[in-house]
């Protein structure tokens, strides 16, 4: 959290403070660009670390305390409140590992978060969002989304999005513990002895 | 006769999720270009990107479906629409593998909503119900409740607290801010609190820092990957009490 005001106790506005800082960034380097910018005499800063009744990763994100609302990032990121007739409510989630590509769909095993669910299904290849394509091959992890969609006058409608999961390159370190994993489950299952 | 579609009494906004892990960052690799050298957002991401400030010890930028903010002290990685949860899980995840031998401190998973109440009563039996001004009365003329924050033991086997803080909304006319903060100390708890009168000593149960350390990465990854749907399901469930208590008081 972060809270401007002036060492003569009135509250400076958005209009006032003009340093294009972040309300969610630490004290100091806050403090650092308000001293760039103004006079620093002029401006304390405040922060939620600074706060006995906030975690170390405990965040604020009222308003009030927006620094520049009118053109900082924050008005395009937390500044508009949008409520559910034009939003999505996620009701449900699958995990699924794709286990053979097709012409135009791919079949894939699902399971739900708490492991109770086992199943089969095929989706087609326009299902998937375009940045996604390029990893749609065996192997690759993603999921099922389900989500309520309700528009303005109450309609409402169920809708599915599947997103593939990007989980970064494997380092070497990586490989090798999977690898070791890989040969111990094999001698678990007692693949090695056959 | 057709009845005019009415607005409930309290409509829910979209919800935003916040990860913290506080550290010993090095802002100066993060950009849109190295997460995607790290395969951990895609060439439309990176085309669709959006720096707001890249300077020494400060790394802020958008993502389409993000925001990322690194200084020496933590990573903060941030969405608002809950379709995107899981990719901003993952893109956490795949962060903190990726920069296996950064020293962190914490995790929080932070998570928040607007709600809107259609009703002026319903809006002030939310405050009553968790501030009572009856002790305020005689004292302050018209008390108020401006912020509440309610602290719990964690229900796992894991150091840490919840917080939750209701408030007033800033951005919504009669609406109510409430936010979740679940925060992990990256270690087992030695035992968890079972009697108030420990809260005594709030500061040493609560408070303990722990020294940054990158061996509390793979801790981190696990609590990520494990704890994050019951992070949120706690979340739910909070709002909804929250979202009761206009009807109820």
């Amino acid at each position: 959290m972060v809270e401007l005001y002036p060492n003569n106790g009135v509250t400076l506005t958005s209009e006032q403070f003009s340093v294009p800082v972040s309300e969610r960034l630490p004290s100091s380097s806050l403090r650092a660009w308000a001293d760039r910018a103004t006079p620093a005499s002029f401006v304390d800063v405040r922060t939620g670390a600074d706060r006995m009744d906030l975690t170390s990763t405990g965040i604020e994100q009222s308003e009030t305390r927006l620094v520049r609302p009118e053109d900082s990032h924050h008005r395009r990121y937390v500044g508009r409140v949008q409520l559910d007739n034009s939003r999505i409510r996620v009701t449900d989630r699958f995990e699924g590992v794709v286990t053979q590509v097709e012409d135009g769909f791919f079949q894939a095993s699902l399971g739900d978060s708490g492991g109770d669910l086992d199943l089969t299904a095929e989706f087609a290849l326009d299902k998937v969002s375009a940045p996604d394509l390029e990893l749609v091959e065996p192997g690759a992890p993603f999921f099922v989304i389900v989500g309520r969609l309700t528009l303005r006058g109450g309609h409402a409608s169920t809708v599915t999005s599947l997103m593939f999961r990007r989980l970064g390159r494997l380092n070497a370190s990586d490989v090798d513990f999977h690898r070791e994993r890989g040969a111990k489950y094999r001698s678990l299952l007692g693949f090695d002895d056959a | 006769m057709l009845r005019r579609h009415e607005a409930p009494l309290v409509e829910p906004g979209t919800k935003s999720l916040g990860i913290v892990v506080p550290g010993n960052w090095n802002p100066a690799i993060f950009s849109p270009a190295w997460l995607y050298s790290q395969e951990l957002i895609s060439a439309e991401d990176l085309e669709g990107s959006q720096p707001d400030l890249i300077a020494p010890g400060v790394a802020t930028f958008h993502l389409p479906w993000a925001l990322c903010e690194v200084t020496q002290e933590r990573l903060h990685v941030a969405c608002v629409d809950e379709v995107e949860f899981l990719r901003v899980r993952d893109l956490v995840l795949g962060i903190l593998r990726a920069l296996a031998h950064t020293p962190i401190a914490a995790l929080g998973i932070n998570i928040s909503v607007h709600l809107k109440i259609n009703s002026e009563v319903g809006w002030h039996r939310i405050g009553d119900s968790l501030v009572p001004k009856t002790a305020w009365e005689g004292v302050l003329k018209l008390p108020g409740t401006r912020s509440v924050t309610v602290l719990g033991v964690r229900p796992d086997d894991e150091a840490g607290q919840i917080q939750v803080t209701v408030e007033p909304s800033q951005r919504l006319t009669m609406g109510v801010f409430v936010q979740q903060n679940d925060h992990f100390s990256l270690k087992p708890a030695a035992s968890q609190i079972v009697d108030r009168s420990d809260f005594t000593n709030l500061e040493a149960v609560y408070f303990d820092p722990i020294a940054p350390s990158n061996e509390l990465i793979p801790y981190a990854l696990e609590i990520l990957s494990k704890q994050f749907d019951g992070s949120i399901a706690r979340a739910n469930q909070v709002f909804d009490m929250i979202s009761k208590l206009a009807t109820d008081g």
